[in-house]
């Protein structure tokens, strides 16, 4: 059970305008960039980053850290983005799959992301509540940002997709372990057969060289092998064969000689059994290796959609409960010194999440302009959107109630619209968005006059959750 | 493409003391597990907790097969076996690095002494 996801404008073509732009659409919030972001830093800042890195060990986290500063030290280097699940870069064996994710209620630690980034310049933080700290911020002023983001409550698995990948995974356990386990035994039967022959070739060498006179005569009953004599195991890698091949070869000898003596003794022979005449030589070992048993029966067993595993370990249905949180400053003189607190913003959305209906409301408090005198700016946004999806059809209706707490950015604004997408073809959305951006004043007659129509074509998710 | 990882160990047994296994799919990875005595299926699915594998004496000579099959979650898989009733305890971890949704298995091979 999991929400469709429909596309985001991904190649937005503009079908037609019934009326002009009343309003600068660009200034009005939009729903989905109030979302809780998964890079907090990277929206603050404005950045879309080409190359994020994510380190996954301490060390190369570490690294990375060291590499956003220039080489003396006191400045940042500019278009540096990274991005760390802290609880994640530490490994952790014990951590199954039930202890992390069927836990509706998330460790926070566990949901964390840490995310930071830097810009060459004041570039403002998209769709913050004013644009005026590019302007007025030095040119060229470096800015730097952190931003957290975690799940607080995570919803349920979908069980349904969950078990179709169990099913596989065991599928291919089944088929990988059961043909290794053969293959050992294969290898194994064969030693011991090997071994057998020998004790008992020279248990019937020992015997006839009891016997008071030589004889062809042969022994009814098979003599078996010692208890607790066992093949050794099975190479694990090519660099370990010479080793097994060494124990193969020192029990070889030591059967020879135990089969001799042994022979003899059933002769009814007294006395000490004299030195067996030398063994034959140990065979050759096979090239199979643990290793290679292992690569050929996985290569043989069935795959598994790990891609579609990994969508249905991530995704959630019921209630989702996401926060972030992100500050930037800004370096007007370039060096990491003086750095000055610019911008801070706290997001959540909660989500409620189903196969054929999600419904969201958002929550973000920005404060912006802090490093610019009377500049400061200090917004709310509340946002809300149903969504309803069946088949390859989707259509929704969003809201977004922009607060303005402090007076640079006087305006109260609102975005109302409707979405409608249908999917054309695997992964190919047509979506079409009628809506209305306005601000204090706005003629609310003319909602429907100055509607846009957006068409697009384009795939990935979409009107979100 | 499918990544695999084997590890090959021993593990001395005691006659009259019972040897239990468990194994861990470990870094929230999903997963499952096989365990397979000497050709015979003892136990499958998502996690092994102190299943008994039989007293020492029983198993001597015998060879464990543990398959674990997953797919990526987070940055490392790893797969933890541990056994406990024989000489001492013992567990083995095998970890490697991956990528999230990587399809990754590991087949742990004990041989009981």
């Amino acid at each position: 059970m999991r929400i469709r996801k429909f596309p985001v404008l991904a190649l937005a073509t503009t079908l037609g305008s019934l009326a002009h732009r009343a309003h600068a659409e660009d200034d009005t919030p939009k729903l989905n960039s109030l979302l809780t972001p998964d890079s907090p830093a990277f929206v603050i800042l404005g950045v879309s980053p080409t190359t994020i890195q994510r380190p996954t060990t301490p060390k190369t986290v570490a690294a990375s850290l060291l590499s956003a500063f220039s080489s003396h030290g006191r400045t940042l280097v500019p278009n540096y983005a990274i991005e760390v699940a802290p609880y994640w870069i530490y490994s952790h064996p014990e951590k199954s799959w039930n202890d992390v994710a069927k836990n509706s209620f998330a460790t926070p630690l566990q949901t964390l992301s840490v995310s930071m980034a830097t810009s060459a310049n004041a570039a403002p933080a998209s769709d913050t509540m004013s644009a005026a700290s590019a302007s007025i911020a030095p040119a060229g002023a470096p800015r730097a940002a952190l931003g957290l983001r975690t799940t607080l409550i995570t919803g349920e698995v979908d069980q349904v997709a969950l078990d179709k990948c169990i099913k596989e995974l065991a599928k291919q356990a089944d088929a990988t372990g059961t043909e290794v386990a053969a293959k050992i035994a294969d290898w194994k039967g064969a030693r011991k057969s090997q071994l057998s022959d020998l004790f008992a070739k020279a248990w019937q060498a020992g015997r006839k060289a009891g016997l008071p006179t030589p004889t062809t005569e042969t022994a009814a009953s098979a003599p078996v092998l010692p208890k607790g004599t066992f093949p050794p195991p099975v190479p694990k890698a090519d660099k370990d064969r010479q080793t097994t091949q060494a124990e193969f070869n020192e029990l070889w000898a030591k059967l020879w000689v135990e089969g001799w003596n042994a022979g003899f003794v059933a002769s009814g022979s007294t006395g000490a059994p004299p030195p067996p005449p030398a063994a034959e030589p140990a065979p050759s070992l096979p090239s199979d290796t643990i290793d290679s048993m292992t690569k050929a029966a996985v290569s043989a067993a069935p795959t598994v959609d790990a891609k579609g595993c990994l969508k249905a370990a991530t995704s959630r249905e019921g209630f989702v409960l996401d926060a972030a949180a992100a500050t930037a400053l800004s370096f007007p003189a370039g060096s990491v010194n003086e750095g000055k607190l610019s911008t801070y913003s706290v997001w959540t959305t909660a989500s409620y999440l189903t196969r054929n209906f999600s419904a969201l409301a958002l929550a973000r408090l920005i404060r912006d302009n802090l490093d610019v005198p009377h500049q400061h700016s200090t917004g709310l946004d509340l946002g809300a959107r149903p969504i309803v999806a069946v088949d390859r059809f989707g259509i929704s209706v969003e809201g977004v109630y922009r607060v303005p707490l402090t007076s640079a950015t006087s305006k109260h604004q609102y975005r109302v619209d409707l979405a409608a997408d249908v999917e054309l073809y695997d992964g190919q959305w047509f979506s079409i968005t009628g809506g209305h951006d306005f601000a204090d004043g706005s003629d609310w007659s003319k909602f429907f006059a100055i509607a846009n129509f957006k068409g697009a074509f384009g795939a990935g998710p979409s009107v979100n959750p | 493409m499918t990544a695999s990882f084997a590890s090959s160990h021993q593990y001395p047994v005691v006659d009259d003391a019972t040897v239990s296994l468990s194994v861990t799919i470990g870094q929230g990875a999903l997963g499952s597990t096989l365990v397979i005595l000497d050709g015979d299926h003892l136990v499958a699915g998502t996690g092994v907790k102190n299943f008994s594998l039989g007293l020492g004496q029983d198993i001597r000579g015998k060879t464990l097969v543990v398959t674990s099959s997953m797919v990526a979650i987070n940055a490392l898989t790893s797969n933890t076996v541990s056994l406990t009733g024989g000489a001492s305890a013992q567990t083995w971890t095998e970890q490697h690095p991956a990528s999230a949704g990587d399809n990754v298995v590991y087949v742990c091979v004990v041989d009981f002494i």
